[in-house]
């Protein structure tokens, strides 16, 4: 029997792979190279190409197992046959006993199993059977001691993992609280967060508290890292952008100043996250700048302020303009702060972001106002960011506009004599931004020799129920005897008026 | 065939008698049962139930045997049934048998079954000694396929492919374009997708399987192995099924959803940022379909929306298009040829191209009705170079801009006043924007011009009133075009009068108007009288300051000559007003009904006014026929050249100032100098000069002047020079004057001329100088004077009686009257007489005697005595003489020498 190879393990056949046909070989591709499509052609060549030193060893090896068998084929035939009716006998006989016993008990079901020999030559139920009393086992308290032994070592081992897992995760855990609290040591604003999707600590990174009524109210959720340290998430991602003014001039042509600052720390906190949540926080600030000036620009259309192609452009007239956009952060950010135009420009209008921000959160303060059954103002008005920058621009260019075709008249008409005041006065309580909060106002005092004088208003160039020139004529020097009072929408028609009253009050010679 | 006879069952019969006395015997034990154990029973209700269960059961046992009994009259029948149920109930049995008998049967051979024969492995068992490829089933792992093998397969792949394709007739167009590869076709469709696709056989028909999928478009990252999957197994389905077109429309679609997804995404971005609060949006999955709108806005909630819709509209043609519907009506491809969903899935730019475009469509629908409703202005509009904008002139230094803003779809105007920002807000709120955009803005141009005027009014001092007229007035006085009205005035004015600025609808110029309004009794205003004044005007010029600062001497003017006017009218004096706004207003009046034909029949009145008060002068102007050479003066101002004569009247602005009568009393004094100046002509005088108020005139050496009644002399009066003669007779003179004019008083002058002038001799030689006589009175007292009075009395005095009348009075001796009489029928029929009138008047005579004749204490009237000088010609009339005017002196001269004889 020995000479009979008999085995589960599959026998190593000489498959020849080239006679496989195709359509048994894609499957077989498909299945060893878990799909078809990282196999092509080059990797294959390449494959080739690496397999051919090592090649060799395998094809001697292959040879030796595949020596092919001699021994006659009928010859273990036949031994198999008689060791397979042997087995066959053998277990025949034990069925017939193992039927006989059964059948003294359940002779119906016993019969079936039963050879017809044994059915014909021994009656069914001939043999019986009892149970024999075993014998006392012996008490081996070894093997018990044994058990126990080794089911307290496994108790030990789990519970080692577990002390272990659980200093790690302590440890773990420190480092987040100690992140945690060295976070709130700066004074950020932590807070549960029991959502569905989200669990944690959450954190108001943005300026809701401050007054902000910003789409995004800068949440974030502070995560524990696979290695216990603080990761900082913010919910809405905020993109690393901020706002560039740039200043032109020659109808777009010249670019006269760009700005190149923008929110951040002075020194960036060493904590990563600490810096990651300032970071974030800066961005959102002038992601909330660049949206709030675009809000507002849509007010200021027929100001000639317009956007477009993600940019909000003010033609501020005679050729200039100032372009406002929201940028990518440079790789390399500037350190020194130069004065230049631009940067003035842009921290005006941060600076009047935040003045926002306060004014909107004393309106919160106070008690709403009644519910009106219908209409109302706007819940939502865009904030005064670019307004009052530009009104005072836009004025003391009316204004030096209006002084320099004052000068040419009065060259003209020897009479005429005029001053310009503008109102200056700040209001203490809104001292750091100066004027800006203030509506600009400058007053014109337009003298006809003796005959008359007039008094122009001139106020901010953005209101609209105003004229931009509210003219009153008086007679004589004083100022107590109105003979006119009328309003002007444009410079060129108050020099009109001028050179006509001027010309009244003092007729030319030549005439 | 008539089979066996059931057979009979005897089996269990009972006598019926029996099986009645059974059932007789058994209920009566049963009720003698329940009879005994009722007592032991305790409730009644039990008892009774008891018994009623017995006698229940009994009736029943009884109804049986009843229902027996019958059956025992056709008991041959009962039997036959007993017996065929009997015999069908051992048929079944049988059945049930031969079942059972079955079951077990199998249930036996069990035993006897025997294993399928292996064969396949029996062969190769056989033939090689030991079992080969499929003896493990698979089971144990196979040896690895050599790289050579695939990289061979591959290759065997390819050339089976490209022949497969090449056969392959249900390739679809988009699948044209492929390469085979790596054992494998891939397919690529343009900004969609990639496709791999082999084949798991060498049949030239065999199907294709889905091997690889690549987008083409985002940012190509892999597909989430899910996804994947599920495609993989999709397209094989599809493949298998329905072949590579079936493939095509499946993975194009899931490509093209991909792709709408993403462009949804980029369009939830672009409404969270500058575009936020203009896009409205959906996105329908199951129609793959993005709807977006665009321009959303508050304010015009009705206005129609404007659209566009992404996405696939037909499945035959598999692409993404677009369909645009531009404030309710979709616009045809023709129109806006967007591209998209294919190379450029840009939202943001699909949005510019798209909002560039429905502003270009707005810009020139607007300006093609505004050129239309401007007509013949239409100059004043016109189109910026790019088509984006449409600068619109309003007045003469301001103009608008017309846009829209491409993000929010909001109109701008720029240049912003109040005005143009409510016009503005309007048109946001319009509902059809191109239709009545351009009558909103046709309507801020008449109002920006009648705002422009008013502001330049009231810069030149006036004042804007609001007044309210009603439709009806607003319809009769300044038509139907009319309906904006600008009243101004000036603060000295009176307060109904105003001047009226009318701007008409069709865009013409600007009207003026005068006018007097009253008010209501309501605060409704309505006009007492409206002219038009004729402004020579073009826009430019339309409201500078000069034309209002003439505007205000002119209304100021027409305000003081209008009651002038209504007397006018009054009086049905026919007049003219020439008017125009760059002069003062002239009044031409026809005077024909005033004056005679000395003038012409035009008068012109100028009024003039001083600065800064209603005061009014009136100056008339008017052409006499005969060129006159009257001395001017400043009341009257005489052309000597052209005979053009003006005269001033003052006052013109008081109540009561009466024109009709004022010029009236003018002209009649102007009519009666001109005739004055007209008799002397006649008379051959000449004149010295002449005035409104005097004439000067030669008479002789004499100079006489008459003062014609005026205002402060309201009569004539006669001034002669101190020495002339005549003074004796001044006050008859100016009798006559006064009654009959300045002919007779001339006529009279030039007659008496010498008899005057003989007596003013005769007196001086006489009576003495006059004046020197009062010199002596003067020097003396009041005694000197009683004592010298005889001296002093004169010896000759003249008495004027008349103007033709003078008595010389000879004190104590004579008085002699001098009489002029005239003779109209003859030349020369003026005679004077001279005759001797007695001291005392003869008693009257006694009726019926003859007077008694008066003796004459002269000789001289009867001619006895002759004159020693020449006397010229007299005729002697006993009681005086009669002589002519030219001798009249000399014949006095000697009657006094004859007297002082």
């Amino acid at each position: 029997m020995s000479d009979i190879k008999v085995t589960l393990a599959v026998e190593d056949r000489a498959e020849n792979q080239d006679t496989l046909s195709i359509s048994e070989i894609v499957p077989r591709i498909v299945a060893e190279r878990k799909s078809f499509v990282d196999v092509t052609e080059e990797s294959l060549l390449e494959e080739i190409a690496n397999c051919v030193a090592d090649s060799a060893d395998d094809n001697v090896k292959d040879e030796v197992d595949e020596k092919p068998d001699e021994s006659p084929f009928d010859q273990h035939r036949l031994k198999l046959l008689e060791n397979v009716k042997a087995a066959y006998n053998e277990s025949a006989l034990a069925l017939d006993f193992v039927s006989l016993l059964i059948s003294s008990v359940r002779p119906t079901s016993a019969s079936t199993s039963m050879s017809p020999h044994l059915k014909t030559h021994i009656p069914v139920g001939s043999l019986g059977a009892d149970r024999v009393p075993a014998p006392q086992v012996a008490n081996e308290p070894g093997v018990g001691i044994g058990w126990k032994i080794e089911s307290l070592t496994n108790a030990r081992d789990r519970l080692k993992t577990c002390a272990s897992r659980l200093r790690t995760e302590a440890a773990k855990e420190k480092t987040y609280w100690a992140g945690v609290a060295s976070i709130a040591a700066t004074g950020e604003v932590l807070f549960k967060v029991r959502n569905s999707d989200t669990r944690g600590l959450g954190i108001k990174y943005g300026f809701g508290d401050a007054g902000s009524k910003y789409r995004d109210p800068g949440i974030g959720v502070l995560k524990r890292s696979a290695t216990g340290t603080v990761d900082f998430e913010p919910k809405e991602e905020v993109q690393k952008k901020f706002v560039r003014v740039t200043i032109k001039s020659e109808e777009g042509e010249v670019t006269k100043s760009v700005s190149n600052v923008y929110t951040r720390d002075s020194k960036p906190p060493t904590d990563p996250t600490l810096a990651a949540i300032h970071e974030t926080r800066h961005a959102l600030f002038e992601e909330e700048l660049f949206f709030e000036i675009a809000r507002e620009a849509r007010l200021l259309t027929s100001r000639k302020v317009t956007v477009a192609d993600g940019a909000v452009t003010v033609d501020l007239g005679e050729g200039d303009m100032v372009v406002i956009e929201w940028v990518e952060v440079p790789e390399e950010p500037t350190t020194t702060f130069a004065p230049s135009l631009a940067n003035l420009f842009v921290l005006a209008l941060r600076l009047l972001l935040a003045n926002a921000h306060r004014q909107q959160l004393e309106k919160m303060r106070t008690p709403p106002a009644p519910l009106q059954s219908k209409g109302g103002p706007n819940p939502n008005p865009p904030l005064p960011i670019l307004r009052p920058l530009l009104a005072h621009i836009l004025h003391k260019r009316l204004v030096s506009r209006a002084r320099r075709s004052l000068y040419l008249l009065s060259t003209t008409h020897s009479g005429l004599s005029f001053e310009i005041t503008t109102n200056n006065s700040t209001d203490k309580e809104s001292s750091s931004l100066g004027r800006l909060m203030a509506a600009p106002v400058s007053n014109l005092k337009i003298k006809f020799s003796d005959k008359g004088n007039a008094k122009v208003v001139i106020p901010s160039p953005l209101q609209s129920h105003q004229s931009m020139f509210d003219v009153t004529m008086f007679k004589g020097t004083s100022q107590e005897t109105v003979t006119s009072h009328t309003g002007f929408h444009e410079l060129v028609e108050l020099e009109e008026w001028v050179r006509w009253a001027a010309d009244r009050s003092e007729p030319k010679k030549s005439n | 065939m008539k089979g066996s006879d059931i057979p009979h069952v005897e089996a269990n019969y009972v006598d019926l008698g029996r099986a009645v006395g059974t059932v007789c015997d058994n209920a009566h034990r049963e009720l003698a049962n329940v009879l005994e154990t009722l007592p032991s029973t305790p409730a009644d209700v039990a008892k009774k139930q008891a018994l009623l269960e017995v006698l229940v059961r009994a009736r029943q046992e009884f109804v049986r045997t009843y229902v027996l009994t019958k059956w025992a009259k056709v008991s041959e029948d009962v039997t036959k049934c007993i017996d065929v149920v009997a015999w069908l109930h051992g048929q079944r049995n049988c059945f049930d048998n031969l079942n059972h008998m079955l079951v077990g049967l199998g249930r036996d051979l069990g035993a006897a079954k025997s294993r399928n024969p292996d064969l396949q492995t029996a062969v190769q068992v056989l033939t090689r000694g030991a079992p080969t490829t499929f003896g493990d089933h698979d089971m144990a792992p196979k040896k690895k396929l050599k790289p050579q093998t695939i990289l061979r397969t591959l290759r065997d792949l390819n050339v089976l492919l490209s022949v497969q394709l090449a056969q392959s007739t249900d390739i679809p167009p988009q699948f044209k374009r492929y390469k085979i590869a790596n054992g494998r076709a891939t397919f690529t469709v343009a900004n969609a997708f990639e496709v791999d696709v082999g084949i798991a056989d060498d049949t030239l028909d065999g199907p294709f399987f889905f091997i690889d999928f690549r987008l083409l478009f985002g940012d190509r990252k892999e597909l989430p192995p899910q996804t994947r999957g599920m495609l993989e197994r999709a397209g094989n389905s599809a493949l298998a099924q329905r072949g590579l077109s079936a493939l095509y429309s499946l993975l194009m679609k899931f490509a093209l959803n991909y792709k709408l997804a993403l462009i949804y995404k980029q369009i939830m971005e672009m409404s969270k940022g500058l575009w936020s609060g203009t896009l409205r949006h959906r996105f329908y999955q199951e129609r793959s379909l993005i709807a977006l709108e665009y321009w959303v806005s508050q304010h015009a909630t009705h206005r129609p929306k404007s659209t566009l819709e992404i996405g696939i509209f037909s499945e035959s043609d598999l692409r993404i298009a677009v369909r645009w519907s531009r404030q309710g009506e979709e616009v045809p491809y023709s129109e806006h040829q967007i591209q998209f969903g294919g190379e450029s899935t840009d939202v943001a730019s699909l949005l510019e191209y798209v909002t560039t475009l429905h502003l270009k469509h707005i810009i020139s629908c607007v300006y093609t009705k505004l050129r239309a409703l401007l007509g013949d202005s239409s100059d004043m509009v016109s189109l910026c170079s790019d088509g984006h904008k449409l600068r619109f002139r309003l007045t003469s230094l301001r103009s608008t801009v017309f846009t829209v803003d491409r993000l929010t779809g909001k109109t701008v105007l720029e240049n912003a006043t109040s005005l143009i920002l409510s016009a503005e807000r309007s048109l946001n709120e319009l509902v059809s924007r191109p239709d009545q955009a351009a009558s909103v803005l046709f309507k801020l141009r008449l109002l920006s011009l009648e705002n422009d005027i008013r502001t330049r009014a009231c810069a030149t001092g006036w004042t804007a009133q609001n007044v309210t007229l009603s439709t009806d007035e607003m319809k009769t006085h300044f038509g139907f075009t009319t309906r904006y009205v600008l009243f101004l005035r000036q603060p000295q004015w009176p307060s109904n009068w105003f001047v009226v600025v009318t701007v008409p609808e069709d865009g013409s110029l600007p009207l003026w108007w005068i006018a007097k309004l009253r008010v209501r009794k309501d605060t409704a205003w309505t006009a007492e009288c409206m002219d038009r004044i004729h402004v020579n005007q073009d826009l430019d010029s339309l409201y500078d300051y000069e034309l209002l600062t003439q505007m205000v001497t002119f209304a100021s003017h027409r305000i003081v000559l209008h009651p002038i006017l209504d007397e006018l009218r009054a009086a049905k004096t026919p007049f003219r007003l020439l008017r125009s706004a760059q002069h003062t207003p002239v009044v031409a009046i026809d005077n024909s009904a005033l004056v005679t034909s000395w003038s012409h029949s035009s008068l012109l009145i100028l009024p003039e006014m001083s600065a800064g008060s209603m005061d009014m002068k009136l100056h008339v102007q008017g052409r006499a026929k005969t060129v006159m050479n009257l001395p001017s003066n400043d009341s009257i101002d005489f052309d000597a050249s052209t005979g053009i004569y003006k005269l001033t009247l003052e006052g013109a602005n008081t109540p009561g100032f009466s024109l009709v009568n004022k010029l009236k009393e003018r002209l009649q004094q102007i009519e009666q100098i001109v005739s004055y100046i007209e008799l002397i002509k006649d008379l051959g005088l000449e004149l010295v000069t002449a005035s409104m108020q005097q004439i000067k005139f030669k008479l002789g050496d004499a100079q006489v002047s008459v003062d014609i009644p005026s205002e402060l002399n309201p009569n004539i009066t006669l001034h002669l020079s101190p020495t002339d003669p005549h003074n004796i007779i001044h006050s008859y003179l100016q009798e006559t004057l006064n009654s009959s004019g300045l002919r007779p008083v001339v006529w009279l002058l030039q007659t008496t001329r010498n008899l005057y002038t003989t007596l003013q001799k005769l007196q001086k030689t006489r009576g003495g100088d006059p004046e020197q006589l009062e010199k002596i009175i003067s020097n003396l007292s009041i005694s000197d004077l009683e004592t010298r009075q005889k001296q002093l009395q004169p010896r000759l005095s003249i008495v004027p009686r008349s103007a033709a009348f003078v008595r010389l009075v000879y004190p104590g001796k004579m008085n002699i009257d001098v009489t002029l009489v005239r003779h109209s029928a003859t030349l020369d029929g003026v005679k004077f007489f001279i005759k001797e009138s007695p001291l005392e008047l003869p008693p009257p005579p006694q009726p019926g005697q003859p007077p008694v004749a008066v003796p004459r204490k002269l000789q001289v009237w009867n001619g006895s005595v002759t004159p020693d000088v020449d006397v010229g010609k007299a005729v002697y009339l006993n009681d005086g003489i009669a002589c002519e005017g030219d001798n009249v002196g000399k014949v006095l001269e000697w009657v006094d020498k004859q007297i002082g004889k």
